[in-house]
């Protein structure tokens, strides 16, 4: 193991909360614009659509395609040395269309092709958080 | 009508890999040389573009003995600052805000900060620690390999384009006395063998770690023509923000950057084409980014660049040779200033065995975080 602490998200911060809230149980959200039913993501303060500064939350399926990834193998960040190789990827949601999350891509040897189906997985990493990843489901 | 503006010095200190020095020291020493270059009395200097975090313009005005400064800015977009502080530089001295500007960059890259301590200087911190270094995604060599992988998807791009990119920007290092890179050839199995640092990227297609620092002087045309130097204009000069600047993994386009926006708008002031240009100066923090950029700027059709390059357009005896001094992969990271000055130098004929013939105009790009761009036209003064 590690000695190094990894980096964790801020869980109190005032912007994500919901969203951390969410992935505790499981449950993929993204935000939506109340007045113009904008969906985006990730958390603005205000709608770029219309500029509307309320905000809703609502669940997403967590299904998509890979859009990119790569495999690290030089983290920089010593606390990720003992995971190396790794693989992160952009996941591009079916719905809602053009949602795209950043994560790591769980996969078994053989070929990643971008396109492929992904689905969300949650890894608990502490008592209050529960991190999204994605699994690469070969076609 | 606006004055010309003009680069009338250029200054740098060695590049090395350990200086055992601070970053001011090497700013003061390249700042200093590029005064001397110019021609121009450092009491005389009245602005400055700095890049932030390293060394402010207050150290440097104390330093210089410079007592009228009235003109200070820092642009917060990395590497994409080299140029856009050429374009912040003119329209500080085009407005009578300013007489004399420097331009500078200092880094103690491989001695001084830590890698924690320049990520922390990205845009929107809060998203990066919230969405992203938790899952080990931390750095431009990561952004950039997945936007490279979008190219290789789209467009076919292979390995072989950036290794291309590698060999070139070595061989022609070979040729520049202040290259970190000279006397070390680089072979294509020597790439091949590089470490993986992040999928596509090898150890190979990441720029070099550089200390040292490098300066520019920029005045109007009119108190240029009194110098002791052969004067370069900026022609023109555009910067742009990305779509979803803040957020590679939203951006609906990932190959449209802020330079696409940006080189039109540069090509226009300078009332100019890319057909015109005589060689090029490219921000190659990555080798794909040498060829996404080239793309981006006009240079070449999208999906084109990795041919070009592997068919040895670039090469110091092609028909658009792109930095002959090495780059930021063979030459120094030098924050891309050491790309202004190479421009400045193969527009006055001072670049002796790597000199590019018949050289009247050279495009300039600065690239920085997560698409952020910046390009000027440099033209040979009367």
């Amino acid at each position: 193991m590690s000695h190094v602490a990894k980096p964790l998200p801020d869980l109190s911060h005032p912007d994500f909360l919901p969203y951390w809230q969410a992935c505790q149980e499981s449950r993929l959200v993204v935000q939506s614009c109340p007045t113009c039913l904008t969906v985006r993501w990730p958390p603005r303060p205000s709608c770029r659509v219309c500029g509307a500064q309320a905000i809703t939350w609502s669940e997403v399926s967590g299904f998509g395609s890979l859009y990119s990834w790569t495999t690290i193998g030089h983290p920089y960040d010593p606390a990720f040395e003992d995971e190396v190789p790794y693989t992160v990827g952009v996941v591009e949601l079916y719905e809602p269309a053009g949602i795209r999350f950043l994560g790591r891509i769980l996969h078994d040897e053989g070929p990643l092709t971008i396109g492929d189906p992904c689905r969300v997985e949650f890894v608990r990493v502490d008592v209050d958080l529960q991190l999204p990843v994605w699994r690469h489901v070969p076609l | 009508m606006h004055p010309e503006i003009a680069i009338v010095g250029v200054g740098e200190t060695a590049y090395t890999r350990r200086s055992e020095r601070s970053a001011y020291s090497l700013a003061m020493e390249a700042i200093l040389a590029a005064l001397a270059d110019a021609g121009v009395d450092r009491t005389s200097v009245d602005g400055m573009v700095a890049f932030p975090g390293e060394v402010f313009p207050q150290q440097v005005a104390t330093a210089l003995g410079a007592t009228e400064v009235r003109f200070t800015a820092q642009i917060t977009t990395g590497g994409a600052a080299s140029v856009s502080s050429l374009g912040a530089a003119a329209m500080a001295l085009q407005t009578g805000n300013a007489t004399h500007v420097i331009v500078y960059g200092a880094r103690n890259g491989s001695s001084g900060q830590r890698v924690r301590d320049r990520i922390s200087r990205l845009p929107a911190e809060d998203l990066r620690r919230q969405l992203e270094y938790p899952y080990g995604w931390m750095t431009p060599a990561h952004w950039y390999a997945m936007i490279c992988r979008r190219h290789m998807h789209q467009y076919g791009t292979t390995k072989d384009h950036l290794a291309a990119v590698a060999l070139t920007m070595r061989a022609n290092a070979q040729r520049n006395p202040r290259a970190m890179m000279r006397g070390r050839a680089l072979s294509r199995d020597d790439y091949f063998a590089g470490k993986m640092i992040a999928d596509p990227y090898q150890k190979f297609d990441c720029s070099l770690e550089t200390d040292g620092a490098a300066a520019v002087v920029l005045t109007t045309a009119d108190r240029a023509a009194d110098l002791r130097r052969s004067s370069v204009v900026v022609a023109g000069h555009a910067s742009a923000l990305p779509e979803s600047a803040d957020d590679l993994s939203n951006r609906k386009d990932w190959l449209r950057v802020g330079l696409s926006d940006a080189a039109p708008r540069a090509f226009a002031m300078a009332d100019t084409t890319p057909e015109e240009i005589d060689a090029a100066m490219i921000y190659d923090c990555f080798t794909f980014e040498l060829l996404h950029q080239l793309e981006e700027v006009g240079l070449c059709p999208r999906g084109q660049a990795g041919d070009f390059v592997l068919d040895g357009h670039i090469g110091l005896g092609g028909d658009l040779p792109v930095n002959p001094h090495g780059g930021l992969l063979s030459e120094a990271h030098l924050l891309g200033v050491n790309h202004v000055i190479e421009a400045v130098r193969q527009l006055r004929g001072e670049a002796d065995e790597r000199q590019v013939h018949d050289v009247e105009q050279v495009v300039v790009t600065g690239w920085g975080d997560l698409g952020d761009g910046s390009v000027a036209v440099l033209r040979k003064g009367r």
